[in-house]
């Protein structure tokens, strides 16, 4: 599950990007719009198509569809998250979504 | 189009600092949001800058540069803006233009979109010539902070 969020957080950032740079530069850095694009492509198209759907779901809600557990703190909604629940996150015997906000959680903690 | 009045104080607008390159600039211009508290550790932010500039440049005309970073080192959105004194600053490796105007804002990773009407707003106003020259010539930060403040984009038809 780390290696498929960590790849969603990238699609997040990149995406925030494209729409920043759409405010800023317009069509005037085609070549570097063109090559975000690009790099988001190929990193979804690794992504299990389920996920994916969930994530643009998440992302067409509130814009943050994955966020990083610091500390225990779900850094989107900013609630703890139970510890024996990233423990079971840890363990795979639970899905990594925060149990508050019910976005992706990035565990900072290694299994 | 929202109120950058709040988010630019005077204390927030840095006239002529001797900086020698980008790196300087953006320090010189994360001091006062590290001051306040927006800012709770410089070399993180700085860090998550340079990350986000290595995707795509943020300046956007040859006079005017909006850095810009996501940061977990953000407390809240937070704004300053730095006026170059003549040549300017080459801010980008890949093009000679100087730099006079840079507006550095600091994103809270936990409220990613936050700074877009922000964005906006600059933008704008960059892209407003006679602004941006009567900016650059500014001499006092009260005066600078309104300026940008006081700036009502047209709306694009």
């Amino acid at each position: 599950m780390r290696a498929v969020l960590e790849r969603l957080l990238e699609v997040q950032e990149l995406e925030l990007v494209m729409a920043e740079s759409a405010i800023l530069h317009g069509d005037r850095h085609p070549a570097c719009a063109g090559r975000l694009k690009k790099k988001v492509e190929a990193l979804r198209r690794d992504v299990d198509p389920v996920v994916l759907r969930r994530f643009d779901q998440l992302r067409a809600r509130g814009n943050m569809a994955v966020s990083r557990e610091i500390d225990g703190v779900c850094n989107a909604c900013r609630l703890n998250v139970p510890k024996g629940d990233i423990n079971r996150m840890l363990r795979g015997a639970m899905e990594w979504v925060c149990p508050n906000c019910g976005r992706f959680l990035f565990l900072s903690a290694l299994p | 189009m929202m109120d950058i009045k709040a988010l630019l104080p005077p204390a927030h607008v840095v006239i002529q600092p001797e900086v020698g390159d980008r790196r300087a600039l953006w320090h010189a211009l994360t001091q006062p949001l590290l001051d306040e508290g927006i800012v709770q550790d410089a070399d993180i932010f700085l860090r998550d800058l340079e990350r986000r500039e290595s995707q795509l440049t943020t300046r956007i005309t040859d006079l005017v540069a909006l850095p810009h970073a996501r940061s977990n080192a953000v407390r809240r959105l937070g704004l300053c803006l730095g006026l170059l004194a003549q040549p300017g600053l080459r801010y980008d490796d890949d093009s000679d233009a100087l730099c006079r105007v840079c507006f550095l804002i600091a994103i809270p990773a936990f409220a990613p979109t936050a700074h877009l009407p922000v964005l906006q707003h600059l933008a704008a106003f960059a892209f407003d010539p006679a602004r941006v020259e009567k900016l650059m010539e500014t001499k006092s930060a009260a005066l600078a902070a309104r300026q940008v403040a006081g700036f009502k984009p047209q709306s694009r038809t």
